[in-house]
């Protein structure tokens, strides 16, 4: 029987880039799973927890809690890094601070699979191509990586997809300055940590840079912006949708 | 120290700074790379040392007790100091009653922490950095922008023409000219200095031994030549016993330099400091500097900062640090480390320190006692706004996050303010009121999210 997974949309994509979001849902369909879409979903409480103010993110960790909680989900998947790492590793913790919460967090909180990490599973040995060659880059999400040990799904997804040159950089993993709360607070050293990882990319002639972090994308992009760039900025989900199989 | 967070956040960023820091931190990882691809038990040294460093924090005051019980018993002078004021008072006395005119010193974080060459340098003493990239910050009138590699904001070419204005004479551009002025210029410090200060890298409580890591020979020196010798040490650092300093000594080279040992490791045990008896006209003096530590210690969520050894290898590996460097921290310990630390021990204006880091988790990859440093940081940033109400700056980020909050947990209230924030992107120099746009181009959201587009318009509260 199909797996049933709850599609949780981060709050960058839902109100920036939802195409992201439709692209996503359509991979995982490909791939074979029920997607379930729960209604009036917020963030998920991320930016709270990582500015010092646990006890803030609350409610956020309630209502998805309450909408995701008794829906029967084989997995909720999480298309961006930082969001699956924070409902992952950090909301059962932090749900400590109400009562009752964590017991209900915990359970979920299991079952959080990262978006790259759980099509990987499918997408194995689909036929995936570019419609024309395309030279990528694929930005690493610090907390996707360090926090969820997710590294390896993205990249083999990216090198199975024919017509694609994945460039690497020497150092591969350093941040590219976005850090949430920390862009807003140093807004100028952040923008500058950027600016200098995508010097760092231009050097390998990529075209495309691919990540399966919307935030670390939107922070990319909006650098890109003030410079003289053809560079585009790609969700992981949109390269994956452009690549399936046409029927 | 203020709480202001612009004062490193320029439009214009330091292009040589981060070229310098680049040149040496670069060379840091490949040397470290190079000497970890032979040890393939390196992750298993890590937790070893991590436990040690664990377990002896939660037994400190024992091991502590018994470390000091084999110095005293062996007639060695250890001092107390609870504050930084007791520290330097305690060396001012010491230099008092031997009549110190001139002190050599050897790197040494701690005596940065409690500001002691400023102290003694008032009272007539005069201190003389021996550590050669110590020596350069301290001809410069700077401060060590590193833990370990205190001059590492300066490149080689930078240094030869300081010391070029600093001798009066033309120092070329090379390594070898700048190490030999510096060895000829120390030399005849080592033997005219009254007093020797040093650090100390680890006390081991079993047998009083203290052990010293460096790599230029200068600490034994500081150590052994003048007739005074005052060593400073953190009370958190002990090793039980002598197998677990082998330990800690081995993660602290490959973690600091990718070295499997310093050049020089010296080992000073009681039958040594007897020789430095009075009436041989020798002495020697340990001061435990509490300042601030008993506090962490006493804090179960943020006793796992002083398991740090200082090594220095979070601020390599930190992607704030490699472009602000240390300086901007205007504090002793700089980096990842110092955003934890000196939160902790000295919290007046220190607490902004926990927002200098993106929270990507390279700090805790690369340290070789595994510290969860991101979590520190967190527990840090917590303490900030702890006493939100007490600060205007302080109070208005709060606000700030306390109304964003209030308007993301409702899915209508946020499509009604980004409808909103749509049209007021257009005008004129938004992006300068927004914090996050003084920098940067803004995103434009959205005009339907993906939520409304997935379920229309209406969406009822399923």
């Amino acid at each position: 029987m199909a797996e049933r997974i709850g599609f949780f949309v981060p709050c960058l994509i839902d109100h920036f880039e939802p195409d992201v979001a439709i692209h996503a849902i359509e991979v995982l369909k490909f791939a074979g799973f029920v997607v379930v879409v729960p209604k009036n979903q917020t963030c998920c409480g991320q930016p709270w927890f990582n500015v010092g103010l646990p006890k803030l993110a609350l409610p956020y960790i309630e209502r998805f809690v309450d909408r995701f909680g008794g829906l029967e989900l084989d997995a909720v998947v999480v298309p961006s890094g930082s969001c699956a790492s924070f409902l992952a590793k950090h909301a059962p913790e932090t749900a400590k601070r109400k009562p009752g919460l964590y017991k209900k967090i915990k359970e979920l909180s299991a079952k959080i699979r990262e978006f790259s990490d759980l099509a990987y599973g499918k997408l194995k040995d689909v036929p995936l191509a570019m419609p024309r060659p395309t030279r990528v880059f694929y930005h690493n999400s610090c907390h996707m990586s360090r926090e969820l040990g997710v590294l390896e799904p993205p990249l083999a997804l990216i090198d199975q997809t024919g017509g694609v040159k994945r460039e690497e950089i020497p150092l591969p993993l350093p941040c590219c300055g976005f850090g949430g709360a920390f862009s807003t607070l140093l807004p100028f050293l952040s923008y500058r940590i950027g600016e200098r990882k995508l010097e760092e990319i231009a050097k390998t002639g990529a075209e495309v840079v691919i990540s399966a972090d919307s935030g670390c994308l939107m922070h990319l992009s909006s650098i890109a912006k003030k410079r003289p760039s053809n560079v585009r900025f790609v969700h992981l989900a949109s390269f994956l949708y452009e690549a399936l199989p046409k029927p | 120290m203020r709480t202001r967070f612009s004062l490193l956040d320029t439009p214009s960023p330091n292009l040589q700074l981060e070229a310098n820091l680049d040149n040496a931190i670069a060379h840091y990882f490949q040397k470290r790379a190079l000497t970890l691809a032979e040890i393939p038990e390196y992750q298993d040294l890590v937790q070893r040392a991590r436990k040690i460093r664990l377990d002896t924090l939660n037994g400190l005051p024992s091991h502590l007790k018994r470390f000091r019980g084999v110095l005293e018993g062996a007639g060695v002078r250890v001092i107390e100091a609870k504050s930084a004021e007791e520290a330097r008072r305690a060396v001012f006395d010491i230099a008092k009653r031997h009549d110190v005119k001139r002190a050599v010193k050897s790197k040494s974080m701690l005596s940065e922490e409690v500001c002691l060459n400023e102290f003694l340098e008032e009272s007539g003493i005069e201190v003389v950095e021996t550590d050669l990239g110590e020596l350069i910050v301290q001809l410069a009138k700077e401060k060590p922008s590193h833990i370990l590699t205190p001059c590492i904001h300066k490149s080689q070419r930078e240094i030869a023409e300081l010391f070029s204005r600093v001798f009066q004479r033309d120092v070329p551009d090379e390594e070898s000219a700048i190490a030999e002025l510096a060895r000829v210029f120390l030399r005849e410090k080592f033997f005219s200095a009254d007093m020797g200060i040093t650090g100390v890298n680890f006390g081991v409580a079993e047998t009083g031994t203290l052990a010293f890591v460096e790599n230029e020979g200068n600490l034994r020196y500081c150590a052994l030549l003048p007739r005074v010798h005052v060593a400073l040490m953190g009370i958190e650092r002990i090793a039980p016993d002598m197998e677990s300093l082998g330990t800690l000594l081995t993660v602290l080279t490959l973690a600091g330099t990718g070295q499997r040992a310093g050049a020089y490791t010296t080992l000073l045990s009681p039958p040594e400091f007897g020789r430095k008896a009075p009436e041989q006209d020798r002495f020697f003096y340990l001061i435990l500097v509490d300042n601030g530590r008993s506090g962490l210690l006493s804090d179960p969520k943020r006793r796992e900062t002083l398991a740090c050894i200082r090594c220095g290898a979070c601020l390599n590996a930190c992607v704030v640090y490699r472009h602000i460097g240390g300086h901007a921290y205007q504090a002793p310990y700089m980096g990842p480390i110092g955003a934890i630390l000196m939160p902790g021990i000295h919290p007046k204006g220190t607490e902004r320190l926990g927002f200098f880091s993106t929270l990507c988790g390279a700090c805790r990859e690369i340290c070789p006692v595994g510290i969860d440093i991101p979590g520190q940081l967190l527990a840090v940033r917590e303490q900030f706004f702890h006493h939100a109400a007490r600060s205007p700056a302080k109070g208005v980020r709060y606000l700030a996050f306390l109304l964003a909050s209030h308007i993301g947990r409702h899915p209508r209230v946020v499509s009604l303010a980004r409808r909103l924030v749509r049209p007021m992107l257009a005008i004129p120099y938004i992006e300068h009121v927004l914090g996050w746009g003084k920098a940067r181009d803004l995103p434009v959201p959205a005009s339907r999210s993906f939520q409304e587009r997935f379920w229309g318009d209406h969406t009822d509260a399923a």
